[in-house]
């Protein structure tokens, strides 16, 4: 066991890719699983926000660019479970087990998908922010040892790059809006601008960890939000938006920004199920998945369908 | 309820394009294997034809070093083995060598 954890060790610092047939230890197909399962929910559970939007979406356009968004993040969801089953096989763990665990709250997704999006600004700024954060961590991603979930990410990201598009499109038509839209687009902005920096998770992880030395994962939270400020700051205060954050301020010997404190207690309450909506969302998921079950059972050609 | 069976999916994405692995996917059989990879592969035609096999049909030879790799260098089976060509060209006379 010991020589095959350290042939394992050496094929991942030669830069080797991980198949899902290949020997490897328990700990790291577990620390796969947890990411690519989190990855998996998050794409699920960010589809509800946006589907109670899809009736409300101003002019059919718009419309038919959130109903497309909302098929591509199933249609994730699907291919990430897909790649977690794999994973899961050996310990017995099946895909319906994933989705039950989600719905009895016994699973993780990302924070952002726990507040609420109240205005149609809300879901620009998702779209573009939200998507853009996650574009941010799954190209990061692309890098990781495990070749099956790298595989998928590409196909992934190129889809999100849309969603960003799209999101940008909306926003730019608010911030040249009237002033009544203009305001609409600042107050999202200052209700996300604080779980878009939570995103991350918290600094100062270390690097040092079972799932940096295998390739797992290759950026820490930091370097990733910070790719993020680097890339969107400019951008807001281009469009005459006031980002919520008094203290936010670019570092220029370190080229890194500096920013407030922004509550990790709150991040963690978010994360263990507390956050605004989390309760709300969960149940819409056990509701359209009770709704959808005739879908499920066709799909099966279960007779008594 | 029947189980369900994991296919993976290929497919061709102009014509005369090698076939490529597209991904994979759970499906009770062929024709709903074939309905959720247009779902799940298709949404911006990105494929002119499909093929769905069940991955038990699917067997995979040993990784490269193992069965694939050249167990002695094989060059002569690559028209790179053959750079020498330009070389001998110019015993024959000219600058150039080779047929360029």
């Amino acid at each position: 066991m010991d020589m095959d954890l350290k042939d394992f060790e050496a094929r991942i610092a030669r830069g080797e890719l991980v198949e899902a047939d290949d020997f490897m230890p328990d700990a790291y197909r577990r620390q796969c699983l947890r990411l690519i399962v989190t990855h998996a929910n998050s794409e699920l559970m960010g589809a509800l926000p946006e589907r109670e939007w899809i009736p409300r979406a101003p002019g059919l356009g718009r419309k038919l660019a959130i109903l497309s968004k909302v098929q591509d993040e199933i249609g994730h969801a699907q291919m990430i479970y897909r790649v977690a089953e794999d994973l899961a096989a050996p310990f017995g763990i099946t895909r319906q087990d994933m989705l039950d665990d989600l719905i009895e709250g016994r699973a993780k997704f990302h924070n952002v998908f726990s507040y609420p999006a109240p205005t149609w600004a809300d879901v620009g700024i998702i779209a573009w922010l939200v998507d853009g954060a996650a574009l941010e961590t799954q190209g990061a991603l692309l890098k990781t040892s495990y070749a099956p979930y790298a595989r998928i990410l590409r196909r992934i990201c190129a889809e999100e790059a849309v969603h960003l598009k799209h999101g940008e499109d909306i926003v730019l038509t608010l911030a040249a809006g009237t002033p009544a839209q203009r305001a609409m687009l600042q107050d999202a902005l200052a209700r996300w601008w604080r779980p878009l920096l939570h995103f991350f998770g918290p600094p100062g992880e270390g690097t040092n960890s079972d799932a940096f030395r295998w390739r797992i994962r290759t950026a820490s939270n930091e370097a990733l939000r910070q790719g993020f400020l680097r890339k969107y700051v400019p951008k807001i205060q281009r469009l005459g938006l006031v980002i919520p954050d008094p203290e936010l301020r670019l570092d220029e010997a370190s080229g890194n920004w500096l920013y407030g404190d922004p509550d990790w207690d709150e991040f963690w309450r978010v994360i263990r199920g507390g956050g605004l909506q989390t309760v709300e969302r969960l149940s819409l998921r056990r509701l359209s998945r009770a709704e959808h079950s005739w879908v499920v059972a066709a799909m099966r050609r279960d007779s008594a369908a | 309820m029947a189980d369900l069976e994991v296919f993976e999916v290929f497919g061709l994405t102009k014509p005369g394009a090698a076939v490529c692995h597209a991904g994979s996917l759970q499906a009770a059989d062929p024709e709903l294997a074939m309905v959720l990879a247009r779902e799940l592969f298709c949404r911006r035609s990105e494929y002119i034809e499909l093929w769905v096999v069940p991955r038990l049909s699917v067997h995979v030879a040993p990784r490269a070093g193992e069965v694939l790799g050249p167990a002695q260098p094989r060059s002569y089976r690559l028209g790179s083995g053959y750079r020498s060509t330009v070389e001998k060209w110019k015993q024959f006379g000219g600058e150039q060598g080779g047929d360029r």
